[in-house]
């Protein structure tokens, strides 16, 4: 396992969002964090980050518990992050959102010319300021930057969102290619469809409680279980 | 018009360092988004410290006294300007780590705090040296004065607007074209996903503020033989240095520049006429811009428009 989350119960202030939510994320694979608006998949994400840190449970990546490391510890442990809103920096230019994420860790290392090679329309925007970016030129400047971090695993932040259906496309052909490099991924998404067509493991979450468990292909090809766990699809 | 030109080029070198004066004081506000009010009494600081360095009794042991005293002038300046701003960035770290608490607050604490730390600063000063104006000794290269036209011209004040510029010059390419520039913004823009990409936020912001107040401390130094050197300089420094940046735009790198050079001719062309009157165009010039347009020339957003 490259990530352990074992009942962590997240809180802002004194509304709680996470309850003994636990999930494990094997190495290489994608796993899929499924569930509506508001169940807390972005908590989740910002508490294995370290962003809003869980009053209980543990968080474990690679095998070293980081619960309570400071959040650049835990990035430099090799986990990357894809926001939904990609927070670039709007006034650098593409080429210096890169830079400085740049780093190394004990995982493959990428370039900002290998990653390139993965989105090749970034190789003609390095000079562009990213404020002058479209939404899906931004998803990749975001996926790129968190590649060049040299990640074992890549937290993504509702990856379809916003995005047009080619480009939603172009992304998840990324998390295959990914997951064939060795980098895991923990797809966050509403969008069960898309997250299930690249996953091997998933989860459903449900107001702040982990309501399911299992094979992303048992929730692929059960679409009762899946009408049950998740409304609509 | 001709008449004119010793003024508008005695506006122009004072212009240059009221930007060297602001430069510190922008680095933290623009990309800390804190104002330190502190800066005045860092400046003066700075220009105590120096003071002390070059004066006869170095705050050295005995025989590196000794040593240090039997170093030509010029030797002992070039290391002051070493030495005495790396001090007062040791007074930086300690008003960092008060100040840690603050960020991502109201801008308001960092700026009371700031204002207790600059009243501390200056009582500390008044209790070590006094009351009583000093003197800062520099280099005989850079003292005196030259004759062009029919003129006489201050030899320091072309080295001092010399330094303002370089110093200038090296800042801009630091923030603007290095990664440890870009990172600063970044962090400045969006301090998680800054930290999520594995950036030590906390040790950034530290090197910022002490890098702002050594700027602070090279602006005291280069100042000081210029005003002189006495407790309320500092106070006489914030507020130009207010100036420039609001009237600049928070956040501005140019922007402080130009309007650096703008308050110096101001200050300049109104003591051509009426001297009395220079110092208070500047504090109009201040109610004026606040006033009218906070944002200032070229600022974006002002953390005074919130």
């Amino acid at each position: 396992m490259i990530l352990q989350v074992e009942a962590v119960d997240t809180f802002y202030g004194e509304t709680q969002a996470l309850f003994g939510a636990s999930l494990s994320v094997e190495r290489g694979k994608v796993f899929a964090l499924l569930g509506p608006n508001g169940a807390g998949k972005t908590t989740m994400l910002r508490s294995i980050l370290g962003l809003t840190r869980p009053r209980r449970g543990a968080v474990r990546f690679d095998g070293r518990e980081v619960t309570h490391s400071p959040t650049h510890e835990i990035a430099r442990g090799g986990i990357g992050w894809v926001p939904d809103d990609r927070r670039l920096c709007p006034t650098l230019s593409v080429a210096r959102n890169l830079g400085i994420a740049q780093k190394r860790t004990k995982f493959r290392s990428w370039t900002v010319k290998e990653a390139c090679e993965i989105f090749s329309p970034l190789e003609y925007l390095m000079e562009r300021e990213c404020e002058n970016l479209s939404g899906g030129e931004m998803q990749m400047v975001a996926i790129a930057r968190a590649l060049v971090g040299s990640p074992g695993l890549i937290l993504f932040d509702e990856p379809s969102q916003g995005l047009a259906p080619k480009i939603v496309g172009d992304v998840l052909a990324t998390i295959r290619r990914l997951r064939n490099e060795g980098v895991a991924s923990l797809v966050v998404e509403q969008n069960a469809e898309i997250a299930l067509s690249v996953a091997d493991q998933a989860a459903v979450i449900d107001r702040g409680r982990i309501a399911w468990n299992g094979d992303a292909a048992t929730l692929r090809d059960d679409r009762g279980l899946r009408q049950r766990l998740l409304g609509v699809h | 018009m001709f008449d004119l030109l010793p003024h508008i080029l005695n506006g122009l070198t004072l212009g240059l360092l009221f930007a060297l004066i602001a430069l510190g004081f922008m680095l933290i506000v623009g990309l800390m988004e804190q104002i330190n009010l502190a800066h005045g009494s860092l400046f003066a600081l700075g220009a105590y410290f120096a003071m002390q360095l070059m004066g006869p009794r170095p705050p050295f042991p005995a025989d590196l006294a000794q040593s240090w005293l039997a170093l030509p002038l010029g030797w002992r300046y070039a290391a002051t300007l070493i030495l005495a701003p790396a001090a007062v960035g040791v007074v930086g770290i300690a008003i960092e780590f008060c100040m840690r608490r603050t960020y991502g607050k109201d801008p308001l604490y960092g700026l009371l705090l700031t204002f207790g730390a600059a009243m501390v600063i200056e009582e500390m000063i008044r209790l070590t040296w006094g009351t009583r104006d000093y003197v800062l000794q520099v280099p005989q290269a850079v003292n005196g004065g030259f004759i062009f036209g029919d003129l006489i011209w201050s030899t320091y004040r072309f080295y001092a607007a010399g330094i303002a510029v370089a110093v200038i010059g090296l800042v801009w390419l630091l923030i603007e074209k290095t990664s440890f520039g870009a990172t600063v913004k970044a962090g400045a823009h969006d301090s998680e996903i800054v930290r999520a990409l594995g950036i030590n936020l906390t040790r950034l912001r530290l090197l910022v503020f002490v890098f702002g107040t050594m700027l602070a401390a090279i602006a005291g130094i280069i100042v000081a033989p210029i005003w002189g050197i006495r407790p309320h300089m500092g106070v006489d420094a914030v507020i130009p240095a207010f100036l420039v940046i609001v009237l600049g735009g928070v956040g501005s790198f140019w922007g402080a520049v130009v309007a650096g050079l703008l308050v110096g001719l101001a200050v300049g062309l109104s003591g051509a006429y009426a001297s009395e009157w220079s110092l208070l165009s500047m504090y109009v010039l201040l109610v004026a811009v606040v006033t009218f347009r906070a944002r200032g020339l070229w600022g974006k957003k002002s953390v005074l428009e919130a």
